[in-house]
């Protein structure tokens, strides 16, 4: 029985290697390829926030002599005042100017008598790259009208404090680890990406393409059952995914230390001893995900229809990933018998840095595998259909 | 030796098989003759256990097809109607792997490719991989594929398909000389020539049942006509009646 399913599984690794776009994709693709997009955006949106903050803000000033005063006070803060441009909406429009200050005629008039004198600012509210310098204009314009309001309240006789009615201050307890992890909630995904397209080939090939090729009649006539057949089938797409995952692994374990986290103050160590963690969270999710596209591929007539139901497929396993990475919340015991999520919840804990609940790791464990064995079972009994000959 | 036995088979209305009986004797060559959808490749595939019968039996060499499908497996050699060869292995991949599905290893295997390499003269191409074969060296390697395990009794599914005359006749050759070797061969065709000019015995197929059996001589006295084809036409005639 094993050796009939060991005789099957080596030849679909030996075709599956000798497949160029297969392997291109399953290898390089998925695992490689995601880590190192992954690293090329956060690094180039970490260099942003800390770019941005670094520099002097410039703020070109349409008006600049109705308001003196107030530009003074900004030129003290380190504000490079700017002439303002020629078409100053368009500047604005392209992205050369992230904030433009707009002081119209009346703002002498309307502050010398203590009524709110009105100020514009001219923004591009859908430009990401402005958000930080919108948000220091406004921080800095607030400031200086929160102490021109005290100095009033001051020349009444007024307290100032009582127009602080709630006074907030914000505790960060973030370790910087965590505030890292919020970032890196795009791990599972990407895990679950690369075993997936580890898989993805093989999972084709092996049951939509066997069929297509013409050559599983003669192999249904093989001394084997189809449950070895099946099972020498799904072995192989199972360690072509936990080869997708071992490489998705290395890299994110040479990619992480290149992305400048601490620039923004946070630290991340993804050591070795993490990574092997995560491989064994994410062993049985392995299997279940390569059972689930062997039942999806059976299903299918040809390599192109295969495809096609594969590409919808994907995104099942994704789904808990994608819940994890917009409701980041806590682990829960339900959670772990669900596949996929359960993964995606350990592997955020494992980034943390907290220590894993070692019931949960079983639980996972053994639901996911019953789950995958299950899948598993499912193909088989396809096989054993008469319908499998198309 | 196989034995069919009333076999029954249908598709949902369509009674593709309706009581087909017929045996293939131990070194001799039996064909199966009919028009397309006469229920020919629905036999075979019954026979080599990928399809099961609604009623009937059929044996190879004693072993029920429903009850024993592994051993009937085991002692049949089978050719389906699609040769499909792995593209990525070579020729000689291609037959090793139906070898160590057959349970061979080592230097039994080696030993048994090499000699089936050298009977169906595959040696020119037997290190390349199978991509761009054309289907004369398809059919040679499928059908190494299915010696490999040196089986009694061996069943072809319509094997000159798209084969030139050159590929035709060496495949002619190479039937006499499965049967020289003392194998029941049983191969079906919609060709009267064909079978004609290979088969001891023919049994011809129609609307799923078996019209006329016999060999060729009997099969001529019986329906009066020195003409196969014209044999061919009166059995199917005559089955419609």
């Amino acid at each position: 029985m094993i050796s009939g399913a060991w005789v099957v599984f080596a030849k679909e690794s030996i075709d599956n290697l000798r497949d160029r776009r297969a392997v291109l994709s399953s290898l390089i693709m998925g695992p490689i390829l995601g880590p190192a997009i992954f690293a090329i955006a956060m690094t180039a949106v970490l260099k942003m926030t800390a770019g941005e903050l670094e520099k002097p803000l410039e703020l070109p000033v349409m008006g600049a002599e109705h308001a003196p005063n107030l530009v003074a006070w900004l030129e003290q803060r380190e504000v490079e005042i700017l002439p303002v441009p020629e078409d100053p909406e368009q500047s604005v429009r392209d992205g050369d100017h992230h904030v433009i200050l707009v002081i119209p005629e009346s703002y002498g008039e309307q502050f010398r008598a203590g009524t709110p004198a009105a100020v514009r600012l001219m923004v591009d509210a859908s430009n990401r790259k402005a958000q930080t310098n919108i948000r220091r204009t406004r921080g800095m314009l607030e400031g200086y009208s929160d102490s021109i309001g005290r100095l009033r309240l001051l020349a009444r006789g007024v307290n100032p404090s009582v127009s602080d009615a709630v006074a907030i201050e914000t505790d960060d307890l973030a370790s910087p680890a965590q505030r890292a992890s919020l970032i890196l909630g795009m791990l599972p995904y990407l895990i679950v990406i690369s075993m997936m397209m580890g898989g993805f080939y093989l999972a084709i090939d092996t049951t939509a393409g066997e069929r297509e090729r013409g050559s599983l009649e003669a192999l249904l006539t093989a001394p084997l059952s189809r449950g070895e057949l099946m099972a020498g089938k799904l072995a192989a797409t199972f360690v072509f995914s936990v080869l997708g995952l071992i490489l998705a692994l290395i890299a994110f374990w040479v990619v992480i230390p290149m992305v400048p986290l601490d620039q923004v103050g946070m630290v991340i160590n993804f050591t070795p001893q993490m990574a092997t963690g995560i491989f064994f969270v994410n062993l049985p999710l392995a299997l279940f995900v390569a059972a689930m596209l062997t039942v999806v591929a059976a299903f299918t007539r040809s390599f192109k229809e295969a495809q096609t139901w594969l590409s919808l497929a994907l995104f099942v396993p994704m789904i808990p990933t994608f819940v994890i990475l917009i409701l980041p919340f806590q682990a829960q015991g339900w959670m772990m018998v669900v596949p996929s999520l359960s993964q995606g919840v350990l592997v955020n804990e494992i980034i943390r840095g907290e220590t894993l609940d070692l019931s949960q790791v079983v639980i996972s464990w053994v639901t996911t595998i019953a789950y995958g064995l299950g899948l598993g079972a499912v193909a088989a009994r396809l096989y054993r259909r008469e319908a499998v000959l198309g | 030796m196989i034995e069919i036995e009333n076999l029954e088979k249908s598709f949902g209305a369509v009674r593709a098989v309706d009581g087909v009986s017929f045996r293939a004797d131990d070194g001799r060559i039996t064909g199966l003759l009919g028009p397309n959808g006469a229920g020919k490749s629905t036999t075979l595939r019954i026979l080599y256990t990928v399809l099961r019968a609604d009623g009937g039996s059929a044996r190879v060499d004693g072993h029920d097809v429903a009850e024993a499908p592994l051993a009937v497996r085991r002692s049949m050699g089978v050719l389906p109607h699609g040769t499909g060869i792995y593209p990525r292995l070579t020729a000689r991949e291609n037959i090793a792997y139906y070898g160590r599905l057959n349970g061979l290893r080592g230097a039994a295997l080696a030993a048994r490719v090499d000699s089936l390499i050298e009977m169906l003269e595959i040696e020119e191409f037997s290190e390349r991989r199978a991509k761009g074969f054309s289907q004369g060296q398809r059919i040679k390697v499928a059908l190494a594929r299915s010696l490999v395990h040196d089986p009694r009794n061996v069943v072809l599914d319509e094997p000159t398909n798209g084969l030139d005359v050159m590929a035709t006749r060496a495949l002619r050759e190479l039937i006499r000389k499965l049967r020289a070797d003392g194998r029941c061969v049983l191969f079906s065709s919609h060709v009267m020539q064909e079978v004609a000019a290979l088969c001891d015995d023919i049994v011809i197929i129609a609307h799923g049942r078996v019209v006329a059996r016999g060999s060729p001589e009997a099969l001529r006295a019986e329906m009066g006509q020195q003409d196969l084809e014209e044999v061919f036409v009166r059995a199917i005639e005559r089955g419609a009646q």
